[in-house]
């Protein structure tokens, strides 16, 4: 993806880098030569496709497919095909770093990402001015209340989420916009903790959506997250409070 | 005890077991991160950064969006 900021970090500038790569013990090689050839590439995707996170976008979009929304499911088999795309050339350019040069150990940290792209955005050293957020916070309030007066399923509410979900993604896409410290990899206990609960909601989900009638009909005796939360959904005041909690959650990932 | 109270008893204790996790894991000595510290690990990379967000976007499209 192109440069989105204006702004560029120091070590984005290309002199500065073949600089660091002169005085620096991690003199990164050519570029791998470019994939030939659709078996090439499709190892490439594959490749990426073993990332948890690609994996997880693909269940989503097959079950996104079979509940009746075709295009959601084309969008996010897109994006975690890009994602897998950009993974796997990752992969591919960190193996020809090895094989080249000898690329200094960092705890906790592949070679791949010691290899991956620089980011986007200049980034911030400290939380938002004040002035910002109480801007922000006002603009999300205002979009809640344009959004949530729009009737479920409609296409100005469709326009709404599609918009500001993209703007999200791409500026994901950037990479992080500010100064944070990356926690050390996580003890088993620890993983193994948070992915079992996320495993264990994933399934019961699940299980109440194939003990429906069918997969586009809900169910009152095995209802999923979707049905329990339609009466919330059915009024203005309800779809307000949740498009905010969402646009919460979204400022939330964005400064991770 | 409905079918239903079941699904949704269990909704129940999978949320009352995600903020217990959340407390466990703010208190000082526990090899449990905290839900900030899981997301700001699995958004190091660009594939987990873009992955929760476009999650994240999919939640809108699913509840909002034709």
């Amino acid at each position: 993806m192109a440069r989105l900021g204006s702004s560029r970090r120091p070590d984005s500038d290309p002199a500065s880098q073949i600089s660091m790569v002169k005085d620096s013990a991690l003199a990164l090689p050519a570029s791998p030569p470019a994939p030939q050839g659709l078996a090439e590439r499709l190892v490439i995707i594959a490749g990426g496709v073993r990332q948890p996170i690609v994996a997880i976008l693909l269940l989503i979009s097959l079950f996104t497919v079979l509940s009746g929304k075709p295009l959601d499911g084309l969008l996010l088999a897109t994006v975690a095909m890009a994602l897998a795309w950009d993974a796997g050339m990752n992969s591919r350019q960190a193996a020809a770093a090895a094989r080249v040069v000898s690329v200094p150990a960092a705890p906790d940290r592949s070679s791949a990402e010691l290899l991956a792209p620089p980011d986007a955005w200049r980034l911030r050293s400290r939380p938002p001015r004040l002035r910002l957020v109480a801007i922000g916070s006002t603009a999300a309030v205002v979009y809640a209340l344009t959004v949530g007066s729009f009737t479920r399923y409609s296409w100005p509410a469709t326009a709404g989420v599609v918009g500001i979900g993209a703007s999200v993604v791409v500026v994901g896409w950037g990479g992080p916009t500010r100064q944070r410290q990356v926690p050390a990899k996580f003890t088993r206990i620890g993983a193994f903790t948070w992915g079992t609960l996320f495993v264990g909601a994933s399934l019961w989900e699940l299980t109440a959506l194939l003990m429906q009638p069918n997969i586009e009909t809900s169910s009152y005796a095995h209802p999923t997250i979707s049905t329990l939360t339609d009466p919330l959904l059915a009024s203005i005041p309800g779809r307000f409070i949740a498009l905010l909690g969402w646009i919460a959650l979204g400022a939330y990932l964005v400064e991770r | 005890m409905t079918s239903h109270d079941v699904t949704v008893t269990g909704f129940l204790v999978l949320l009352a077991t995600l903020v217990g996790t959340e407390i466990v894991g703010r208190s000082r000595r526990t090899p449990v991160p905290t839900f900030s510290q899981m997301m700001t690990r699995i958004m190091r990379t660009r594939t987990g950064r873009v992955g929760l967000l476009v999650a994240w976007a999919w939640l809108g499209l699913h509840f909002f969006a034709k």
